[in-house]
């Protein structure tokens, strides 16, 4: 269980009051949280559940099967040797090579391929894990703030109007610190997918003998 | 390696390639896991996400297809060499019994 997941449950209650503060009392005109509410597009409590239900190690799992398959391929035997000779065997040894190399060859090849896809969806994990330390680490600081205190102590005594002018600009910055989180996030997941090239199909280079095969040859008992 | 274990190795490989193709998709994780039922921006990207990973499992899967083509193709060339090397046998065998009961076979 990571430190999110321990907080996020206590820290259901300001959540919900800063979502309440939000929608029933609105924030100051010139507030940073009308911009980061227009960007993020949902309410703080949202982006926490969101973010909560997130699972990094469903990601990490298929990864490993990824692996697991690139292994199998680069295990694979495909004798290149051919056990007779003539044409049919020179034809079989250049297309036995170049399919060896296509599977688990020194340069990009299936096994690769499915080794690259594994680091795209770990790295996806990784960011997930990112996001999910840094809004907890954010929703600590939210929860010991001072302007948790003022939220908390006027939704508390609804009735007392003296302190909703503070407890509006309470709910506003706690809000733009958590939307904080999930518009950065936001630019490092695009440049997760960004970096994640060279996941296309891998085309197939052949590499047989230009001369027709005739099909006469000398078999090689062994 | 003798010709019968090369075809052995061969179609092994083939089906190799073959249960990858049938398997992979099984690997993925949903578009849940990525994040792409969020709601907002995170679920944008979220969504960004998951498209790039159904892209790049498809081509896995139509390169495993494919390539299980190109080793079954090889396992004919190696059936072509045998049906020759079974040819040439009988060929030998005829003569050498065409030797023992002297039946050249010439009129």
């Amino acid at each position: 269980m990571d430190a999110l997941a321990q907080l996020a449950p206590v820290a259901a209650p300001l959540l919900r009051d800063v979502d309440t503060a939000l929608l029933t009392l609105g924030a100051p005109a010139t507030h940073p949280v009308w911009r980061a509410l227009g960007r993020v597009g949902a309410t703080p409590a949202d982006v926490v559940a969101f973010v909560a239900d997130l699972e990094p190690a469903r990601l990490r799992a298929a990864a490993d099967a990824l692996r697991a398959q690139a292994a199998a391929y680069e295990q694979a035997s495909l004798p290149v040797d051919a056990p007779w000779e003539g044409e049919t065997a020179r034809h079989y040894r250049a297309a036995a090579e170049a399919v060896r190399e296509h599977l688990a060859g020194d340069g990009p090849s299936l096994a690769s391929r499915l080794r690259d896809q594994a680091s795209y969806v770990e790295s996806w994990a990784e960011w997930q894990q990112a996001l999910r330390d840094g809004l907890a680490r954010a929703l600590a600081e939210a929860m010991t703030s001072s302007q948790a205190v003022t939220l908390r102590s006027q939704m508390t005594r609804p009735t007392e109007v003296d302190g909703l002018p503070a407890a509006v600009q309470a709910a506003a910055d706690i809000a733009v610190h958590l939307l904080g989180v999930a518009e950065d996030a936001a630019a490092a997941g695009r440049d997760v997918i960004r970096a994640a090239q060279g996941l296309d199909e891998l085309t197939y280079r052949e590499n047989l003998p230009s001369d027709p095969l005739a099909g006469s040859g000398t078999i090689r008992v062994e | 390696m003798m010709l019968a274990g090369t075809v052995t190795a061969i179609h092994a490989t083939a089906d190799l390639l073959g249960d990858a193709e049938r398997r992979l998709p099984a690997v993925d994780p949903g578009a849940t896991a990525f994040g792409a039922r969020g709601l907002g921006l995170l679920g944008e990207v979220g969504q960004e996400a998951y498209r790039h990973w159904q892209a790049a499992m498809n081509a896995r899967v139509r390169e495993a297809r494919a390539h299980a083509a190109r080793v079954r193709d090889l396992a004919d060339l190696v059936d072509h060499a045998m049906g020759g090397f079974a040819e040439a046998q009988h060929s030998a065998e005829r003569a050498q019994r065409d030797l023992a009961t002297g039946d050249s076979g010439v009129a």
